[in-house]
């Protein structure tokens, strides 16, 4: 025992006669611990291992680095099957937290194609919401969840865009539009105002949400009979995609395909009551899913009838695509992705070959998280980029990348020279920066809904936009309503 | 409880992983026979149509794997060390047939080289 | 003195000796005896103190010999005139000028210019009486704080030892450096010239503020370019009118920078002084990490946006952007782990 310590406690003993119990066996304990000289212990043999016995752990914790030693069952309970890919997956689109903004308007199908609507925030309907729940257009990454209602800013791109659908509507012409940008440029966004803006306009509405679920094997595959090159149909995911398009297209406001009746003879596996409906034809194909191709094809068949509506035509992570899949032939060589069934009726459509006499939009949006590198796609978008600021100017082709020569024949369009034309088939949709107008109309927004507490002046609207990045919008949203410090 | 030439597999199985069971049928095998039936490669042995069972049965049927496959191993090991080859010898010591080093490492060539081998697996078909 | 100065000094005397026709010193007593060679008769050693302060910087070549100069002759003009006449014209007095003159030269010795000669740092208290003796002239004088005084490098001992090659101790060169800060006092507009001269022997060669930096300028197209670094970062940026834009090695900040707060560091220039939406930027960084990169970019564009706007200095300063941060990783040395970790000590 140090000396102090000694001193001091033997001078609370004679003081202090309550604690001297308990000072007396602490000292008693020191006293049995304390060691003077080390040497003998250092010099006495080491005491041997006792064989056979555990040895009990005395004291401290040490690390225990071995697996599964002593390791401690949690007994907690695990999620059920599917739990944690539905909170993955889960899409909030309110937050009670959030003012509701009193001046927010919401598109309507007389307006919403409308040029006035440039740099407004514009609310998406209730409808509509549905709708684009069903077609599974919201992202889990974009901030839904941080406002009262959904509502979407119709920037420079968006009005670009309803110009196009417009064009599309009035002339029943097929347009063809790839959207390509920086990262958080808001590409997919711009995507679910276009379905939005056909879905007010009740138009037919067909996305394919994610091509990467289409191609990455995980929904089976059989070969289309009579097919030469063999085509490969997906029964489980055509039937989901049949069912998705039901549940979008057919809402109690508008229930579209139930008015529109069966109208040529289909030739279908399964017998089809006469003077059916769409909506007949398309639960037939739910129901059976190995039916679901054919009937896929009947329903195409059927919206291109004259006096149809348009159609949208929508797909985003369009680089997963433009490879090849990775389900196998029976030669175990990787099928191509345009010889799946339903991204061949997409690129026949995206290619030109063929086109929607009732007119229509196809969109097909680029990602830059989550792409595979595909150099004839990005090599396309770059030379339609180039092309809009300078025709004289288009990169050259770099004959070290390889490339698929089936996906620059599917894109020839948007890479060889073409006649100057007002409104293009197929062009390229540059998803670029917000303006300043439109940053300070969205951050207004932001204010107003409560996420932003600062003064929107110029400055504060310059500062922001600066940072992100020359008015990248997720950068924007990032920095102004979700990194508030 | 599907079965795949008359062996029992639960539904939740994925049909490369229960085909890899036999004895004889590794990634590659097991690749080339779900493209030959077009089956994807994270398909489960419960989505499988009855028919396309019925064909991996047919398909496994006329392969050499589980017994088969050993007897023929075991025989041609028989014949080498009938013969009296060195390989035949080498066989019968448990010591690698190769030319490998024998002053270290030779656990795996102990644990496999003998005449009956690939005696334990999946007997009792 | 050291051996070197010793030798040349002596070898300066002997030829002064041997070589000069006429003497170098006023004559200050007769000299009888005219048929003697004249020579130099009063011989110094060290080289003149004025002389060697007044002259500004101290040359390698050996000073020219000067004796000291109370010593002079008469008839000096005779000596000059000619071998022949006047000495033949003279020769009556030769006699007894000649025995006089004997006596004077054993009268005659040499004595050193400088009363430290025989000290053992002659040069260095040649400079403490020097700068003392000033000191006195100039002691009524009056005085600013040192705060206001102009800022001087003085002389390290070491280059002053260098200087005088003597070893002078440090609390003796101290003392007579206090000397000469406290003559840097003076009011300089009452600064005699002559002690701004004298004090000169004392400053490095270099004086700080020596160099001007060439104030940076636009170009013809408006642009002000800033330089900077930090770690292993180094930037350069372009700086024009506008409206905000910023673009870094070609790619927008957002997506040069992945994280929020380095491209705040990377405009924090411009954003402290609100000048964000005043400026195009224009960057091209490499080296380094995101932190080096983006606050390398941070000084680059205050130095570049001081071009601009010089008044914004103290603003700029206050914000922490003007000052390059010197910091840099600390170089791995033998033996350590790291820069100072040490291996384990085990004994045994």
């Amino acid at each position: 025992m140090p000396p102090p310590t000694c001193l001091r406690s033997f001078s609370q003993l004679s003081l202090d006669s309550a604690a001297r119990a308990s000072m007396a066996s602490r000292a008693r304990a020191h006293a049995q611990m304390a060691c003077f000289s080390t040497s003998a212990a250092r010099y006495a043999n080491p005491v041997s291992k006792k064989k056979g016995m555990a040895q009990t752990k005395k004291g401290n914790k040490t690390l225990n680095v071995k697996k599964g030693r002593n390791t401690v069952q949690d007994t907690g309970k695990r999620p059920a099957q599917g739990e944690r890919k539905a909170a993955r997956k889960r899409i909030v689109l309110t937050n009670d937290n959030a003012l509701e903004v009193a001046t927010l308007k919401d598109m309507t199908k007389a307006d919403v194609l409308s040029e006035a609507n440039q740099g407004r925030v514009l609310g998406i309907p209730e409808a509509t919401v549905d709708a684009l729940r069903a077609v599974e257009a919201f992202k889990t990454t974009q901030g839904w969840s941080l406002f009262r209602r959904p509502a979407t800013l119709m920037r420079k791109e968006t009005i670009e865009l309803a110009k196009v659908m417009k064009a599309a509507e009035d002339d029943k012409k097929t347009l063809r539009r790839v959207l390509s940008g920086e990262r958080l440029s808001g590409k997919s966004t711009l995507l679910l105002q276009g379905l939005s803006m056909a879905f007010v306009r009740q138009w037919i509405v067909i996305n394919l949400p994610e091509a990467q679920d289409i191609i990455n094997a995980h929904t089976e595959y059989a070969p289309l009979p009579d097919s030469q090159p063999t085509q490969y149909t997906q029964e489980t995911y055509t039937a989901s995609l049949l069912s998705q398009i039901l549940k979008a297209n057919n809402t109690a406001e508008n229930p579209m395909l139930e008015k529109i009746k069966v109208t040529t003879s289909p030739a279908l596996p399964l017998a089809l009551p006469a003077d059916a409906t769409l909506k007949q034809l398309i639960e037939l194909g739910i129901v059976n899913p190995e039916a679901s191709w054919p009937v896929f094809v009947a329903l195409w068949q059927e919206l291109t009838q004259p006096g149809r509506p348009p159609i949208m035509l929508a797909v985003d992570g369009t680089a997963h695509m433009m490879k090849e899949s990775d389900y196998l032939n029976a030669e175990v060589k990787p099928i191509h992705s345009f010889d799946l069934t339903i991204i061949r009726h997409f690129i026949d459509h995206l290619s030109g070959a063929k086109s929607l006499p009732n007119g229509g939009v196809i969109l097909a949006a680029t990602s830059q998280s989550n792409a595979p590198s595909t150099p004839a796609l990005d090599f396309s978008v770059q030379v339609a980029e180039a092309r809009q600021v300078d025709p004289s100017k288009t990169p050259r082709w770099n004959p070290y990348k390889n490339i698929d020569p089936r996906v620059m024949e599917a894109l020839k369009d948007l890479h060889s020279p073409t006649a100057k034309e007002q409104l293009k088939p197929l062009d390229v949709i540059k998803v670029g920066g917000l303006s300043k107008d439109e940053a300070r109309s969205i951050m207004e927004y932001y204010a107003e809904s409560g996420m932003l507490r600062a003064k929107i002046d110029d400055g504060f609207v310059t500062e922001k936009w600066s940072l992100a990045g020359m008015g990248n919008i997720g950068e924007l949203e990032r920095a102004s309503v979700r990194l508030r410090i | 409880m599907p079965f795949i030439s008359n062996i029992n597999f639960t539904e939740g199985t994925l049909v490369k992983r229960s085909l890899e069971t036999f004895f004889g049928i590794g990634p590659k095998v097991s690749q080339s026979i779900m493209a030959r039936f077009h089956i994807q490669p994270w398909a489960k042995v419960g989505s499988l149509k009855a028919s396309t069972l019925l064909d991996l049965t047919a398909e496994l049927s006329n392969m050499k794997i589980e017994n088969d496959l050993r007897r023929e191993i075991q025989d041609s090991i028989i014949r080498l060390k009938d013969m009296g080859s060195y390989r035949g010898r080498r066989h019968a010591m448990g010591l690698p047939v190769r030319g490998q080093r024998t002053r270290t490492q030779i656990a795996t060539a102990r644990k496999l080289n003998r005449t009956l081998r690939g005696g334990d697996g999946r007997l009792g078909m | 003195m050291a051996r070197g100065e010793l030798s040349r000094t002596l070898w300066s005397a002997a030829e002064g000796l041997r070589s000069a026709p006429r003497p170098q010193c006023t004559r200050t007593m007769r000299l009888p005896y005219r048929s003697l060679q004249p020579a130099a008769r009063f011989i110094s050693t060290t080289p003149s103190r004025s002389a060697e302060l007044i002259k500004e910087t101290p040359e390698p070549t050996p000073e020219p010999f000067t004796a000291a100069p109370e010593f002079q002759f008469e008839g000096e003009e005779d000596i000059e005139d000619g071998d022949m006449g006047p000495r033949g014209g003279k020769r009556s007095k030769g006699g007894n000028s000649q025995q006089s003159n004997n006596q004077l030269l054993r009268t005659l010795r040499v004595i050193p210019a400088s009363r430290s000669y025989f000290s053992a740092k002659p040069t260095f208290n040649d400079d403490y009486l020097h700068v003392s003796a000033l000191l006195r002239s100039v002691a009524t004088l009056p005085t600013i704080s040192s705060t206001e005084a102009p800022r001087v490098a003085w002389k390290t001992i070491d280059q002053y030892r260098i200087m005088t090659n003597e070893p002078v101790k440090t609390q003796r060169f101290h003392k007579m450096m206090h000397i000469v800060k406290r003559l840097n006092l003076v009011h300089p507009s009452l600064m005699p010239e002559h002690i701004k001269i004298a004090m000169r022997r004392f400053m490095k060669d270099s004086q700080p503020g020596d160099v001007v930096p060439e104030p940076q300028v636009l170009d013809q197209w408006g642009r002000a370019r800033g330089v900077g670094r930090r770690k292993t970062s180094s930037a350069v940026v372009w700086l024009v009118e506008g409206e905000g834009e910023v673009l870094v090695n070609g790619k927008s900040l957002s997506q040069f920078f992945g994280r929020l707060h380095h491209r705040e560091s990377a405009v924090w220039a411009l954003k402290a002084t609100q000048r964000l939406d005043k400026y195009n930027m224009f960057g091209l960084v490499q080296g380094g990490g995101s932190t080096g990169q983006a606050e390398a970019l941070t000084l680059a564009v205050a130095k570049a946006l001081l071009v601009h706007e010089p008044a914004l200095k103290p603003a700029l300063r206050r914000a922490g952007c003007v000052t390059r941060d010197p910091r840099k990783v600390e170089r791995k040395k033998t033996g350590h782990v790291k820069a100072r970790k040490m291996p384990t000590w085990v004994k045994r």
